[in-house]
Order: structure tokens, then C-alpha cells, then sequence
């Protein structure tokens, strides 16, 4: 069974309390008719609203079937211990974080805190975050005020609530 | 604001969180699909958890619309609550908050369903709304499409999340 989408719908009232509303649709559209859709669904319910529609998102399920996955969670794994990736965005002094949870023991070089490049799965993720991925052009990965990640600086464990 | 791809990750305690990645806005689609095949890959290999789900998360930009004022009554726990019917029988909720007051028949808690407003809002979910190339119809999570509407009143309720103070 698909998966509907949600358009979300966050209201702010006088007294700074928030509430959010959602809409489910079909999952067959495109982000474009997504966002047609959610701007006209915002002006009528803010119409009759007298809180202020302050944010509108869609939410789109991505199908990871047939991707190969693994299917077992391994006997390491906690989503405390995380694998931490320092990115250099396009910006000068701009810096974007990723964090990965459950990262595997392997990954890590001995007696150290930093993760191994030398494994194919530590490369790999270097890789897309600096270079994107190719589909005729390429689908780059951004920071959140869409700039351009450029350079891992740093890739370690670390360990951290979530 | 970029397109956020969120990834949800369980570990051997059957405790979850979840990690994101952010692309740029203008991605379609398909292309988010690719790319998501390819990093969703490279996420399996680097851990040790299963990746349960997968959501791209887009902004929508509201600027444009109008009247969207806080009033000085406003208050999201007075909500308009909607309730319809999808084409198998399925009850779909929609919960507005801070309706406007006007809309509200004192003697019954009943919304108005002849004002302007509130009929858009049965028409939007009843009837969808046309997009570039179709119909968007709203359906329940299981993409039952609505079909009718059960009823339409004023409830009070505890739902808001204060942000500020």
C-alpha cells in the first residue's frame, strides 16, 4: 500500500503557542503540483483562521524497497554512538555537521577516535557529500541555506544522546 | 530553503533517530529519487542499524498569501474541527486552528458550512485542487480519496506548543 503524502500547516496564535494541521494526498504527484497545491491549500485554511499560518511543508515518503538494504540490525548497534562528518561549505567559515547513528565499530582506525577512509563505506560517504551524485548533472548536497558542501574536514565517533 | 531528505534509524534496542540530509531546492522528484537510492546505500554500509524510512521534506514558500495576520483572539486550541468520510468508509480528521469565531453558530457549536470560508475549505477536501496537469485530492493515509463530509464544529482542546516565554 502506498504511502500518502502530508502537506503540514504550522499556525502561531497571539500567544506564541503553535499548532500544526496536516493534509494527506496521494502519492503519485510531482513536488512542483505538491507545492501548487499546498499554497492554495495555506490560503484557504489561513482565510479562516485567526492564528497565522507561519509555516507550510509537504512530506514525501521515499520508497527504499529494492535498494538492497540490510534487513538485520546488527548486535553493535546503538544510535548513541554516531559517526560525525565536519563539511566545508562553498561559503568561507561556513561549516555544515552530519550525524550518522549506529555506526559500525569497523569503521573506526584502532586506538583512535576517527573513522577509517581507507574503508570503502567511509569513502563513499566522503564522496557523495563533497562531489553529489551524477544523474546527467549533478545533485549536489547543500547546507541549509543551500550552499554548496565542498570538503569533509573532519570524520570521527562520537558518542551522543539523541 | 533546500529539500531535506530525513532517514530514520533503528539500533539493536529498538530505539530510533534519525539523521538528515539537505539538497537543493529545485531538485525534481525523480531526481531526489536517485539520489536517494545512492545515499541511502551509502548510509546502510557506514552503520550498523536498519534504515526504517525515508522522507523528503519540502519548504513551501507562503509569502504570497494574504490576510495571514495573527489577531489579537487568536488561539490555537479553539479549533475548527472537520470530519470526513473517504470513498470506503474510512473517517478522516482535519483539526484548524484558531477558527474565526464568526464562523461559529452559538447554539449548536456547528461551522457555518454556507460561509465562503468555511465551504472552501469542505470544497478543498471534497473536490480537491486543480494543479498544473491535474486534480489534487485530498485522501486519507492510505490514499482513500474523500468523498463527503460528516460534520463540521467548534472544539476546544489542548494541542498548542507554546514557543516563546
Amino acid at each position: 500500500m502506498a504511502l500518502a503524502t502530508t502537506v503540514n500547516f504550522v499556525f502561531r496564535d497571539q500567544k506564541g503557542k503553535t499548532s500544526i494541521t496536516k493534509i494527506r494526498v496521494p502519492s503519485t504527484f510531482s513536488f512542483a503540483q505538491y507545492a501548487e497545491f499546498a499554497e492554495s491549500a495555506a490560503q484557504i485554511l489561513a482565510s479562516a483562521s485567526q492564528a497565522q499560518l507561519v509555516e507550510t511543508s509537504v512530506s514525501v515518503a521515499l520508497d527504499l524497497t529494492g535498494l538492497g538494504l540490510k534487513t538485520t540490525i546488527a548486535l553493535f548497534a546503538d544510535i548513541y554512538q554516531k559517526a560525525l562528518f565536519t563539511v566545508r561549505t562553498a561559503v568561507s567559515g561556513l561549516f555544515s555537521k552530519f550525524n550518522f547513528p549506529t555506526l559500525d565499530d569497523g569503521m573506526v582506525l584502532p586506538n583512535s577516535d576517527v573513522l577509517d577512509t581507507t574503508e570503502a563505506a567511509v569513502a563513499a560517504m566522503q564522496t557523495i557529500i563533497e562531489d553529489g551524485v551524477a544523474d546527467g548533472t549533478t545533485i549536489s548536497v547543500v547546507d541549509s541555506r543551500g550552499n554548496d558542501l565542498t570538503e569533509v574536514s573532519q570524520m570521527r565517533e562520537l558518542f551522543r544522546k539523541s | 530553503m533546500p529539500t531535506e531528505i530525513i532517514y530514520t534509524i533503528e539500533d539493536r534496542a529498538g530505539r530510533t533517530a534519525t539523521t538528515s540530509v539537505k539538497l537543493p531546492s529545485v531538485e525534481p522528484k525523480t531526481r531526489v529519487n536517485t539520489f536517494n537510492a545512492a545515499f541511502a546505500n551509502a548510509l546502510d554500509d557506514l552503520i550498523g542499524g536498519v534504515i526504517r524510512s525515508a522522507m523528503a521534506v519540502l519548504q513551501i514558500d507562503i509569502s504570497a498569501i494574504t490576510g495571514n495576520l495573527e489577531d489579537p483572539d487568536s488561539d490555537v486550541e479553539d479549533v475548527g474541527a472537520f470530519e470526513f468520510l473517504t470513498a470506503t468508509g474510512n473517517r478522516v480528521k482535519l483539526n484548524l486552528p484558531a477558527v474565526d469565531e464568526l464562523f461559529v453558530d452559538n447554539s449548536s457549536g456547528n461551522l457555518d458550512q454556507t460561509d465562503a470560508q468555511i465551504a472552501a475549505i469542505i470544497t478543498m477536501m471534497e473536490d480537491g485542487i486543480a494543479v498544473t496537469g491535474g486534480t489534487i485530492q485530498p485522501c486519507d493515509i492510505g490514499e482513500d480519496s474523500i468523498v463527503g463530509t460528516l460534520f463540521a464544529r467548534e472544539r476546544f482542546r489542548n494541542s498548542g506548543k507554546r514557543s516563546i516565554n
